[in-house]
């Protein structure tokens, strides 16, 4: 434990860019959302969602991407244990997670008590998440936030393995993966009834659920691809 | 002196080559060791097989008793610090330190202070942003600052001048004096460090050719020089390494001469001249001679 604690303190050396910049970000993106609606006015943009929202998803999936990619090979490389390592990551994707989730949900509510920030936008709150039970509705914002960090370590320790050729190796993988899968919903004229499983799905058991499923076998892989990783 | 390091047998190929071949030797405590050879010749691949970053394709490594294979016990008492260390972008001196220190149980903070102060580091300039002699000395930093029981250099002189890697052998030697502890340097720049290390491991193609101590290894060429016939009765009693012929001159450089070979030279007027280390290093690789042990 002490040794996984070591990494933490390593990867939280710069603790603006693993806890703050991906803030920065959206507070950026917010501001530029909101000029624009109080420019056009709250008649013509009334209740619509911005999308900006993604911006802090993206923006995590890159840094969780960046932790594996810059820090393995500084930390392990100064000898830490590889295990050490990504339980250490895990740690902080998964606080970054919570903060970040938790930052979202206190904007929502934010959004509601003002109607739209004065002008009817909906930035925080796409599909009135807030409506479900507060521990619901935090965890509607948590979860898909582990989920994109368990991808962009993923792919960061995919690329730390490989190199390049894994990227090309990983995206084939995907495209004849999930290829097949659709080529076989098809043949077995599926789409009907994969569509009514989404639409009978509830935002919380999709986003705070089913969401957990790849979430862990990202998890699972990605310690799995970085134990023979050289740093 | 206890043993800190033991290899056995240890070969690592990539793909069709093979980068270290049969190498076995072991590492006593509190001793500074010189692995020395060429390009290419398995430096690198060993230091990182050693410190648990790569696996041998065969054989054994024991450091501390243990394998360094993901053992946080035994790797927490080690640094490596590589040639090509790589440091996260917005990583700034500083942190570059910070996060060193967490890592290492002996970090001495003052010492690491002072280092930077030596090697004239700018703190707060982004590691990526220094210069290559700079880069480096930051290694170095890390190295001598962690006071790692067993401290690893990988050509810890890339981009330095002459002045800052004198300041590195002054600052090592220093500091080893007063915390001894086992520290391997992979450098060609024998000369340089020639009176800095106390073991020498040479490394040929992979091959490992010599394991010996410094000042027994820089008795042990010799350059013998007078006329042929009486070269040829001297040469006898050693192994040659090289020869050359200038009118009726001849010098030839010779590994293992007795003290009744040295005898007779005097009486024959043959010139004995024993090689630095640097020259006798130079006169084995080039042979890709056998054995030293």
């Amino acid at each position: 434990m002490t040794s996984t604690l070591r990494t933490v303190r390593v990867l939280l050396t710069n603790w603006y860019w693993a806890l703050l910049f991906p803030v920065t970000i959206l507070l950026v993106s917010f501001v530029v959302n909101l000029v624009i609606f109080a420019a056009i006015g709250r008649a013509a943009m009334q209740n619509s969602w911005t999308g900006g929202l993604a911006s802090i998803y993206l923006v995590q999936l890159a840094v969780s991407w960046a932790g594996v990619r810059q820090h393995f090979s500084f930390t392990v490389g100064l000898n830490a244990t590889r295990r050490a390592f990504y339980s250490g990551l895990t740690l902080v994707v998964l606080a970054q997670s919570v903060l970040f989730g938790l930052f979202v949900y206190l904007g929502a509510w934010i959004e509601r008590a003002t109607d739209g920030w004065g002008v009817g936008m909906k930035f925080f709150d796409p599909a009135s998440f807030l409506d479900h039970h507060a521990l619901s509705a935090m965890l509607i914002y948590i979860v898909p936030m582990a989920l994109v960090s368990c991808f962009g370590v993923f792919v960061g320790a995919v690329g730390k393995r490989w190199g390049t050729f894994g990227f090309f190796g990983f995206s084939l993988a995907s495209i004849v993966v999930f290829g097949g899968i659709a080529v076989l919903i098809s043949l077995l004229h599926g789409w009907p009834a994969v569509g009514s499983w989404f639409v009978d799905q509830s935002a919380l058991s999709l986003l705070a659920g089913w969401a957990l499923v790849p979430t862990v076998l990202l998890g699972l892989g990605g310690s799995a691809v970085l134990r023979r990783a050289i740093p | 002196m206890s043993t800190v390091v033991e290899v056995d047998g240890v070969v690592r190929r990539f793909g069709r080559m093979t980068a270290l071949d049969e190498v076995s030797f072991s590492l006593r405590a509190n001793t500074i060791y010189g692995l020395l050879g060429r390009n290419g010749a398995g430096k690198s691949t060993l230091m990182q097989i050693m410190n648990g970053h790569l696996l041998a394709t065969s054989g054994r490594v024991a450091v501390l008793g243990e394998s360094p294979w993901e053992r946080a016990a035994v790797r927490a008492r080690m640094c490596l610090v590589r040639e090509n260390q790589l440091y996260p972008d917005q990583f700034r001196v500083h942190h570059a330190l910070r996060a060193a220190s967490f890592l290492f149980p002996g970090w001495d903070e003052a010492y690491a202070q002072s280092l930077v102060d030596d090697f004239q580091l700018p703190r707060s300039r982004q590691v990526k942003k220094l210069s290559r002699g700079m880069l480096t000395a930051v290694g170095i930093v890390i190295g001598l600052a962690s006071r790692a029981p067993l401290t690893f250099f990988d050509e810890p002189y890339v981009g330095l001048d002459a002045v800052a890697r004198q300041l590195f052998y002054d600052r090592l030697l220093a500091d080893y004096a007063e915390h001894p502890r086992t520290i391997v340097l992979s450098t060609h720049l024998i000369d340089e460090v020639a009176n800095l290390v106390e073991h020498v491991l040479l490394l040929d193609r992979g091959r490992l050719i010599v394991d010996d101590d410094a000042d027994h290894l820089r008795g042990a060429v010799t350059a013998i020089t007078g006329p042929a016939a009486a070269v040829d009765r001297i040469a006898a009693s050693g192994t040659e390494l090289h020869r050359a012929t200038v009118g009726t001159l001849t010098r030839a450089t010779l590994r293992g001469l007795d003290d009744a070979a040295r005898g007779t030279a005097a009486e024959l007027g043959v010139t004995l001249e024993p090689l630095s280390l640097q020259q006798a290093i130079v006169s084995l690789t080039a042979n890709g001679m056998e054995g030293s042990r």
